[in-house]
């Protein structure tokens, strides 16, 4: 059986990862869990990958309940993949899987920092290889997209929709000091992001002219004629669509201190 | 001629000065129940949980669901709502909600409303993640709030987009349609702009697949669309009211004028002549035009909350003639919350009953003994001292208004994570004599913010006015939480 290692976890990152035995069955840790055959009471022995939330639960009993239908016994140990389910004055959450310890567990449990750098390192892999373009280099000016050419497809249309989700579309020019991932052919890229700090949007970098750093940049099609601050972009004579870059993750922009470790981390 | 505020400049805090309405001497209410909704296993978050509403279910009032912009902690694709069994004494949060783990595990709007008799739950939500610009409508439901078990989609629609979505519900109790939910959502629907303001409804929302029926309850021609709040009200006869805010003009500077129009439907929505039961003897059009011409800016802010225009209404539950609306506008430099009553279901309307300068999210209920409750935040003093003060007023005769500050805290304190931060909306709403609300306030553990008292479940130090991570040691950074409370009537 082969050694089993971070980079074997399942995708769709369950919350919280730790190795933990299982105390009681059909028991919970507090009075809101509806218990059930599935449910049982498990001490986490160590915390391996987790959001802040849960960094703290080493040592402490929670609620879990299994996932699929095999028995588990009392004193057993499992490695947990799990998601968070009822928060009181306990925790409960509900395994996605859920396996034996092993020997081929070692090095997944083994010391790899901090469970939740872990977690966030998870998530900007992730983003790294779905990137179409990665780049170092330096803002060179954040401008509101270009009007349409008066008399083509959407010049003078009226701004609609009105909503306070509105991204507020803004573009930076970043000029390219080096490409870690993907092709450009000009030493400028041009990148949509919301400028918006509507509870939608807040949390997508905001580019400021002089700011340098990396940046993971995806291909992304938008429909111009939905957005009037956007009607500029789309090629003359083309149906209202363009091909932009977005950075819309936090994980898509880092300060230029990072560069060595992304490249690190990107994947030919 | 109004002052232009934008977001960028703060409006000036409001003087002690007269507003309309009588205020009685405030009675102190020994029973008054205030409780900070973050459970205790959370006591290290420091999100900004903002926007709150609260679902009491009428057929067990001790059954409440809650919601706020709070992620699902584990940063899953189930966003939470708060759960209490115990009248709202304590609380739990469950992640239900359809959701991104990718786009933040929340959602970008959030309401929730109990069918009357039925004991289940719907919610109306945007759903995360929705392409740009185009907002994207879920209506939810579960049959056990309490099973932890996802919320059923019964609507997803994308459109041109769709946004704020505000959900209530009722049961039939009588009659053919005997045990049938009826839920409404309120919306702004801009696949059909200009007439947006929507209601989506479904007469029978507790059957396995349910048909949900968009219904336009805007008949004038709006300049563009219509504001977002889309606000129903519903009555256990089969009135149904529904208030929002009719665009007349809107600038490049995000300034606008609005009519605020009231629609009312008779038989539930059933029927071929659905919310044109109100005519406004002016126009001859469907839907009264209850004040004309309020002035708004979607750009403005009052503190670090952003406004553009709010409004509320509800139904006196033993008088369905009974109805009162509150809306808010800019008047001046001030954002006025004015609070207006009609006796005749909505063919003629008071003059102001009460206005208070620079508050926002009003929200108003009437009680089984025909009081009326409103629930509002105005903005005090100026500079560093500006607090957000959050203050229930109940009357029995629409005109003389008893006064109760539930909360004063600091206005510029935490900085703001997001908008908007402290809501575009908070709620009340009554089951039987009493007033239930939920609002979002600066949670530093301090007695004095909190002059009728308040219970935290989260780790707090209130000698030393600190929160407390789960060791009940290290300190945490004071953030925004939703806050339950419970006014008997």
């Amino acid at each position: 059986m082969a050694t089993k290692t971070r980079s074997d976890l399942p995708e769709g990152s369950p919350a919280i990862i730790f190795k933990g035995t299982v105390k009681k069955i059909k028991s919970a840790t507090m009075k809101e869990v509806p218990i059930s055959d599935r449910t049982a009471v498990v001490r986490v022995d160590q915390v391996i990958e987790a959001p802040r939330t849960f960094a703290h639960c080493g040592g402490q009993d929670l609620t879990v309940e299994l996932a699929g239908k095999k028995k588990v016994s009392v004193g057993e140990q499992f490695i947990f993949h799990a998601n968070s389910w009822i928060f009181g004055d306990s925790v409960a959450v509900r395994a996605v899987t859920q396996e034996r310890v092993t020997k081929e567990h070692l090095a997944l449990m083994s010391p790899g920092g901090e469970p939740t750098e872990q977690r966030k390192n998870r998530q900007l892999q992730k983003r790294l290889n779905a990137a179409d373009l990665v780049v170092s280099g330096k803002v060179a000016a954040v401008t509101i997209p270009p009007e349409p050419v008066p008399g083509t497809r959407g010049a003078g249309a009226p701004r609609k929709p009105v909503s306070e989700h509105d991204p507020k579309w803004r573009q930076a020019v970043i000029v390219v000091d080096q490409t870690h991932k993907g092709k450009h052919d000009s030493k400028q890229v041009k990148v949509l992001f919301p400028a918006s700090t509507d509870v939608r949007w807040y949390k997508a970098p905001k580019f400021q002219v002089g700011q340098k750093g990396v940046f993971v940049l995806h291909k992304t099609k938008i429909k111009t004629d939905e957005h009037h601050e956007l009607r500029g972009l789309a090629p003359r004579g083309a149906a209202g669509e363009a091909e932009v870059y977005t950075a819309l993750d936090p994980a898509d922009a880092h300060p230029l201190k990072q560069q060595a470790v992304i490249k690190e981390m990107i994947r030919p | 001629m109004a002052k232009k505020t934008s977001r960028k400049t703060a409006r000036p805090a409001a003087p002690r000065k007269k507003s309309a309405g009588k205020m009685a001497a405030s009675k102190a209410s020994t029973n008054v129940l205030v409780v900070n909704m973050i459970p205790r296993a959370l006591s290290g978050e420091s999100h900004q949980d903002s926007e709150p509403t609260i679902a009491v279910n009428p057929a067990n009032p001790l059954h409440i669901a809650g919601s706020a912009f709070t992620p699902d902690p584990g940063g899953g694709n189930l966003a939470p709502i708060f759960v209490s069994v115990d009248g709202g004494n304590t609380w739990t949060l469950k992640s239900i909600v359809p959701s991104s783990a990718a786009d933040g595990s929340a959602t970008a709007d959030i309401t929730l409303a109990f069918g009357t008799a039925s004991n289940k739950l719907y919610a109306g939500i945007i759903r995360l993640p929705f392409p740009p610009g185009r907002p994207r409508l879920n209506i939810l439901r579960t049959d056990n709030f309490q099973s932890g078990a996802t919320m059923k989609v019964l609507v997803d629609r994308t459109g041109k987009g769709v946004d704020q979505p505000y959900v209530q519900a009722a049961t039939v109790l009588n009659g053919p349609d005997q045990g049938k939910d009826r839920v409404y959502v309120g919306d702004n629907d801009f696949g059909n702009t200009p007439r947006s303001a929507t209601i989506d409804q479904s007469l029978n929302a507790g059957k396995t697949s349910p048909a949900f029926t968009a219904v336009r309850i805007e008949s004038r021609s709006p300049a563009g669309q219509d504001g977002p709040p889309v606000r129903p009200a519903i009555h256990p006869d089969g009135t149904v009211y529904a208030v929002f805010h009719s665009w007349l003009t809107f600038d490049s500077n995000d300034e606008g004028t609005a009519d605020i129009v009231v629609v009312r439907d008779d038989n539930g929505g059933n029927g071929p002549n659905k919310f044109k039961a109100l005519v406004d003897s002016g126009d001859s059009k469907a839907g009264i035009r209850v004040v004309k011409r309020v002035k708004f800016n979607f750009d403005g802010f009052l503190g670090l909350q952003r406004t553009g225009g709010d409004v509320a209404i509800a139904v006196d539950p033993s008088n369905s003639s009974i109805v009162y609306v509150a809306y808010n506008d800019d008047v001046g430099a001030d954002y006025m919350l004015h609070v207006l009553r009609s006796t005749n279901r909505g063919v003629t309307w008071s003059g102001d009953l009460r206005t208070v300068r620079n508050a926002l999210n009003p929200a108003v209920a009437i009680n089984s003994a025909g009081k009326v409750g409103l629930l509002y935040q105005q903005l005090t003093r100026s500079g560093p001292t500006q607090r957000w003060v959050t203050k229930f007023e109940s009357s029995t005769n629409g005109t003389t208004w008893s006064a109760m500050t539930l909360a004063t805290v600091p206005a510029n304190t935490p900085p703001k994570q997001f908008d908007p931060y402290l809501g575009d909306y908070e709620h009340l709403m009554s089951a039987g004599t009493d007033f239930y609300g939920v609002f979002c306030a600066n949670n530093t553990p301090n007695k004095s913010n909190f002059p009728k008292g308040v219970t935290y479940q989260r780790n707090a130090n209130f000698t030393s006015h600190t929160l407390l991570d789960v060791d009940n040691a290290t300190p945490v950074d004071v953030s925004i939480d939703p806050f339950f409370f419970k006014v008997p009537g």
